[in-house]
């Protein structure tokens, strides 16, 4: 069962197609990597659920709901961490969160618990502004998961974090759907990366969705264009590359 | 939701400079009179009007361009660091942020006016002497004031919220706090420009002209608050 679905979901600036067409189905309790080269739409598609913009044409659904009569219904459902760490520099890393808890209305121990996740209670007191790069993401994605949300939506978020802190994030983000019982839907650039973490991938390009399902049946779709599936990088550059060429020999 | 506004301000200076900007401002009128009391003393009118006529335009300057910086600085935390963007991914209306900040920025006015009206007590206690009736003259010329000052209020963070980068922001107040000064003297009707509202004093204005004043303080309240929500909803479409 989808527990977010887009039907021909289009989001365009002026002459400009960001998003086209778009029809997604992100299973319910699984890891879903929406996978695409920088500038693809795939932080356009996830404004768009978070209702940060709004489409153009096309509808999508979350929950069984709708943007923007249901906003706060969905917002309250929706952890979320878009394209950087967004926090108040003036404010420490727990007030931050705090501010979050309260708007969110969830008990004093919310906060504790999630710094304790993502390995910043020993540095909850530094303001976030003194943060590393590192400690920042880990306290974005902190905000996103404050409170267990069903649906988490995580744009890049291993961004800046060293290996070690990759490797977290990514174990950390596997094991959300079992842990808080969520969907979890988080993009990359890096074929490699999702391959790590999700159920089921999107590939965009473009706007456009050039493929849903998944690994496995991703490497069958290139196998059966006459691409090579060994590397999966070069499957996913070689799926990236035949639909620039397909569009006008843009590589 | 008001103190959540109040805690995100925590550190960035924005109370002890309405502090020590209210405590500025009521230092011109303890100058004035340090130095020119004899003047004063000898004038025909109340001793409040006597100092508010002397002395509330260089102090009602200082209070809009505390009231432009103030509003600068609680929009640059938002911007600073992007965190309203994840504002606006909670579920809370981002107009009603506006109305917050607003809300806590006329507080912060009302404080500044409190220590002003403090200082003025304080000399008319000092130079001249209490008079009958004193204390409802000062309360009726400061909630005028109030009033005045709410508009620019609104104003301020409306033009704060349109631009990610302070110094623009900043500089459209600074310009329009400036030409609100030069207009409010030029006629009524450019007296009503919201950054030119606070300079007006109930001594001052028409007593046929003070309905109008209040009037359209109200109507300015009203259409700046809907336009930074028509402002908000726009911005989404083409965001």
């Amino acid at each position: 069962m989808a527990i977010i679905e887009t039907k021909n979901l289009t989001k365009k600036y002026a002459d400009f197609t960001a998003v086209s067409d778009v029809t997604m189905h992100i299973p319910k309790g699984k890891v879903y990597g929406l996978l695409g080269p920088n500038g693809a739409g795939k932080s356009t598609i996830m404004k768009m659920f978070l209702g940060l913009t709004n489409p153009t044409s096309g509808g999508l659904t979350i929950d069984d709901k709708k943007h923007p009569k249901d906003r706060n219904e969905i917002l309250k459902e929706i952890g979320s961490f878009i394209e950087a760490p967004a926090f108040y520099g003036n404010l420490t890393g727990e007030e931050n969160l705090d501010v979050v808890r309260k708007i969110l209305k969830l008990p004093q121990t919310s906060v504790d618990e999630v710094l304790e996740i993502v390995g910043l209670t020993k540095w909850k007191d530094r303001l976030a502004r003194k943060y590393s790069l590192g400690m920042k993401q880990r306290l974005g994605l902190a905000s996103a998961l404050i409170g267990r949300p069903p649906i988490l939506i995580l744009d890049e978020p291993t961004n800046g974090l060293d290996p070690v802190g990759v490797h977290e994030i990514r174990n950390l983000i596997r094991s959300l759907p079992e842990k808080f019982d969520c969907t979890v839907l988080v993009s990359s650039h890096l074929l490699s990366e999702i391959e790590l973490m999700a159920d089921n991938i999107g590939v965009i390009n473009h706007g456009n969705l050039l493929f849903e399902g998944t690994i496995e049946e991703l490497k069958q779709k290139v196998a059966e264009q006459g691409y090579s599936t060994n590397n999966l990088e070069d499957t996913f550059i070689a799926l990236i590359d035949g639909d620039n060429v397909q569009r006008g020999g843009m590589k | 939701m008001v103190l959540l506004e109040l805690k995100k301000i925590k550190r960035t200076g924005l109370i002890p400079a309405f502090l020590m900007g209210g405590l500025l401002a009521a230092g011109v009128p303890v100058l004035n009179m340090f130095f020119r009391s004899d003047i004063y003393l000898s004038l025909p009118d109340t001793p409040l009007q006597i100092l508010l006529k002397s002395n509330w335009q260089m102090m009602a300057m200082l209070n809009i361009l505390l009231i432009i910086s103030g509003a600068c600085l609680m929009y640059y935390s938002e911007f600073l660091d992007n965190a309203i963007q994840k504002m606006k991914s909670l579920p809370i209306k981002e107009s009603n942020i506006y109305l917050w900040k607003a809300a806590i920025l006329a507080s912060m006015y009302l404080i500044v006016l409190v220590i002003e009206a403090g200082i003025l007590s304080f000399i008319i206690s000092y130079w001249f002497s209490f008079y009958p009736n004193f204390e409802i003259e000062l309360l009726k010329n400061f909630g005028f004031l109030f009033l005045m000052g709410l508009p620019s209020i609104l104003l301020a963070l409306l033009i704060a919220s349109l631009f990610k980068n302070m110094w623009f922001s900043l500089g459209i107040g600074v310009v329009a706090v400036f030409m609100g000064t030069v207009l409010s003297s030029q006629s009524f009707i450019l007296s009503l420009f919201p950054f030119a509202m606070p300079l007006q004093t109930l001594g001052e204005v028409d007593s046929n002209q003070v309905v109008i004043y209040i009037y359209v303080a109200l109507i300015e309240i009203t259409i700046i608050a809907l336009v930074e929500w028509l402002i908000l909803i726009i911005r989404r479409k083409v965001e």
